[in-house]
């Protein structure tokens, strides 16, 4: 990205796998479907038909646009690891930029839901003192998840800098 | 109660004669609390009590029923009330407290015995809580700080006995704070979900307790600060919450019943009114004769309270940042409000010591002591404060002028109003990490808000609408500021200021934004 305000600090952004694009996509469909499906029943029964059509167009487009979306969403995903923070960022209309230092890390943990597990990818979450932070990176492999979470703790634990 | 470790069996020696016996094992002498504890916590059944047998008394002229027979609830009350006597009797014999070289111990041993041991580095602060029932019968409860959810309780002593039970501790948690850690650095290094934890060992040989002369010295407090009642009646009625509340019950209340002429809207009034109960109940009641004082070793003590009085020991060590607010309706008056946030209190609901209202109602000059008191040397009006860039009055239309933020190598500051004008500081030292974030309007007008992450309460520092090519630099100089802060051994003893001696350095190369709207002029509040 040319956006000077999302540069990474180190040379490039490390990206996560695109399947999480699949993944998130898959999960989208999911979600926004069966939402649309059930405003519609109940829509049919409680108001005139063409307002259970309207609302179902509408709530149809909305699901189609989230999951056409949700590959590039995926791209937008970076981290960057430097000698004592970690940089990650994400996000196409809504941008952020975490800055997490190694000492304040308190909890690193590697989880994967259902679909994640079936395409082989994980996420690592990282917790601070700060319920604010959100520092989680989604869509790594297992194997680099597990190893990040592994430099994670070491370098934690090295830094370790209280509260 | 004395308990004492049971002799080991010890085997005849070699020589038929019996083996000289071993030396005995330290025994841990048990107080019991106070013999007025089941009454105090059983005061509410003890009033059920007396209302259903008055209510017997008034309806029936007697304990029997006019048809004859005892009522059935009598009878369920008196079961009960001969079962609540009795349990509480026995756990009140059963339990104990003990403080012993290296810890704390309370044991109970009602049911199953469980003895909570809390070691002397873990105290942060001991504060003296007196709900209304222990006030009328003259006795107090001690709630003890170690920095977690769960803070132990001793409930409850004779006043003069829980002063000095709280002194001794105070003092034991000090000697133990400096002999763990002498640059006493953050207090606590690991986490640890636990409130109590089992001893990590003895008191280190060599180190003297103090002696009953020192731990007398923790003497004579100097008041700093003393609400009048007057500022703390108008900060309640001027404070936004209970103007709004008092509004809402208008409009939404007394309006539609004087226009449909009959009582529609109970579903809202209900609610509102007992919000309007619990401000009045936590802004006038419990910070009645709000008053911060200081005693000459550098403890910081908070006592208020109307019916339940609550003396409270700051932790001035674990405070990560104020919010200063003031609402428009109280401007006039020039009250202030200060909150602070420590890490382990949960807020305003624990009410029992774990208050986060640092001054509930006061002048600005009442806010500069409050804060000296807890970070001596710290005005906000010192840090130098940049306004927004005028483009951002797009996104806050209201009061833009009064949107500022600054940093400098200790704090960094945010400060803006909409119904209240609040100023957010935070340690440098204390950020937990530092958030960029950008929506889609202030993409398209050019700016960047920066966001430093606290642990949860009510301080939030978001520097708002920052300028785009400034933002990054900002975050960047935060997490910079922030990794030499967090490394330098920083104390907050009331002896070790903490404002800078020099001026704090702006690393910028480029213009931050256009000039200023008033380029010479401090910000001074009224």
């Amino acid at each position: 990205m040319d956006d000077p305000l999302f540069a990474p600090p180190t040379e490039n952004w490390q990206r996560i796998s695109p399947k999480y694009g699949t993944v998130k996509a898959i999960t989208s469909l999911i979600g926004w479907g069966l939402f649309t499906l059930v405003a519609v029943v109940v829509l049919v029964v409680w108001t005139p038909w063409w307002v259970a059509l309207a609302a179902g167009l509408v709530l149809a487009g909305w699901t189609l646009w989230r999951v056409l979306r949700q590959p590039r969403l995926a791209r937008s995903w970076g981290y960057a690891e430097r000698d004592d923070d970690l940089y990650v960022t994400h996000g196409l209309w809504f941008k952020e930029l975490t800055i997490v230092p190694y000492g304040r890390l308190q909890v690193a943990n590697v989880s994967a839901g259902p679909i994640e597990r079936s395409m082989g990818l994980a996420s690592v979450e990282l917790v601070t003192a700060s319920a604010g932070t959100n520092a989680s990176i989604p869509g790594l492999t297992s194997q680099a998840a597990a190893e990040l979470r592994d430099r994670m703790t070491a370098r934690a634990e090295g830094r370790s800098a209280g509260l | 109660m004395t308990g004492q470790q049971p002799e080991p069996f010890v085997p005849p020696g070699p020589d038929g004669a019996a083996p000289p016996p071993p030396p005995a094992a330290p025994t841990v002498e048990y107080t019991r609390l106070s013999p007025l504890t089941p009454v105090v916590k059983g005061w509410v059944g003890l009033l059920a009590v007396i209302a259903v047998v008055g209510r017997q008394f008034l309806e029936n002229g007697g304990l029997e029923h006019r048809e004859g027979g005892y009522s059935v609830w009598l009878i369920i009350l008196a079961v009960f009330g001969v079962i609540s006597v009795v349990t509480g009797w026995i756990s009140w014999r059963t339990t104990g407290y003990a403080v012993a070289a290296d810890a704390l111990h309370v044991r109970r041993s009602f049911i199953s015995q469980q003895t909570d041991t809390v070691v002397y580095r873990r105290i942060q602060s001991v504060d003296i809580v007196r709900p209304l029932a222990a006030r009328l019968i003259g006795v107090a409860g001690l709630r003890i700080d170690v920095g977690g959810d769960r803070a132990p309780r001793l409930e409850y002593l004779s006043m003069t006995k829980a002063e000095q039970v709280r002194d001794e501790l105070l003092s034991r948690a000090a000697v133990a704070h400096r002999v763990s850690d002498p640059a006493l650095a953050d207090p606590t290094s690991a986490p640890s979900p636990d409130a109590a934890e089992v001893a990590a060992g003895p008191a280190p040989v060599g180190v003297p307790l103090p002696g009953p002369a020192a731990r007398a010295a923790q003497g004579p407090e100097i008041v700093r600060v003393q609400c009048t009642p007057q500022q703390i009646v108008l900060g309640t009625l001027t404070s936004s919450e209970f103007v709004l509340s008092t509004l809402s019950i208008i409009v939404f209340g007394i309006v539609p019943t004087l226009l449909a002429h009959q009582l529609v809207t109970l579903g809202i009034l209900v609610p509102l009114g007992f919000g309007i109960v619990g401000i009045v109940t936590n802004r006038l009641f419990k910070q009645w004769n709000y008053r911060l004082a200081t005693t000459s070793d550098g403890v910081v003590r908070i006592s208020r309270g109307l019916t339940d009085t609550v003396s409270q020991t700051v932790p001035t060590d674990r405070v990560q940042g104020f919010s200063i607010c003031q609402s428009v309706f109280a401007k006039p008056f020039g009250l202030w409000q200060v909150h602070f946030e420590v890490f382990g209190y949960s807020g305003e609901k624990d009410d029992q010591g774990g208050s986060t209202v640092l001054l509930p109602a006061g002048s600005w000059s009442q806010v500069l002591t409050v804060l000296d008191t807890v970070w001596p040397g710290f005005d906000p009006a010192q840090v130098p404060q940049q306004p927004l860039p005028r483009r951002a009055r797009w996104l806050h239309p209201f009061a833009f002028k009064s949107y500022a933020w600054g940093l400098d190598d200790q704090v960094v500051l945010s400060r803006g109003r909409l119904l209240v004008h609040r100023i957010n500081v935070v340690h440098q030292a204390r950020a937990q990490s530092w958030t960029i974030e950008q929506g889609p309007l202030q993409r398209r007008l050019r700016l960047a808000s920066s966001r430093v992450d606290i642990t949860r309460g009510p301080v939030n520092v978001v520097l708002h609408d920052l300028d785009v090519e400034v933002a990054r630099q900002v975050t960047d100089d935060l997490v910079r500021r922030g990794r030499l802060a967090r490394e330098a051994p920083w104390l907050t003893t009331a002896h070790q200021p903490i404002v800078p001696a020099a001026a704090p350095q702006w690393p910028m190369p480029v213009p931050l934004m256009q000039p200023p709207e008033q380029p010479d002029q401090p910000w001074q509040p009224r």
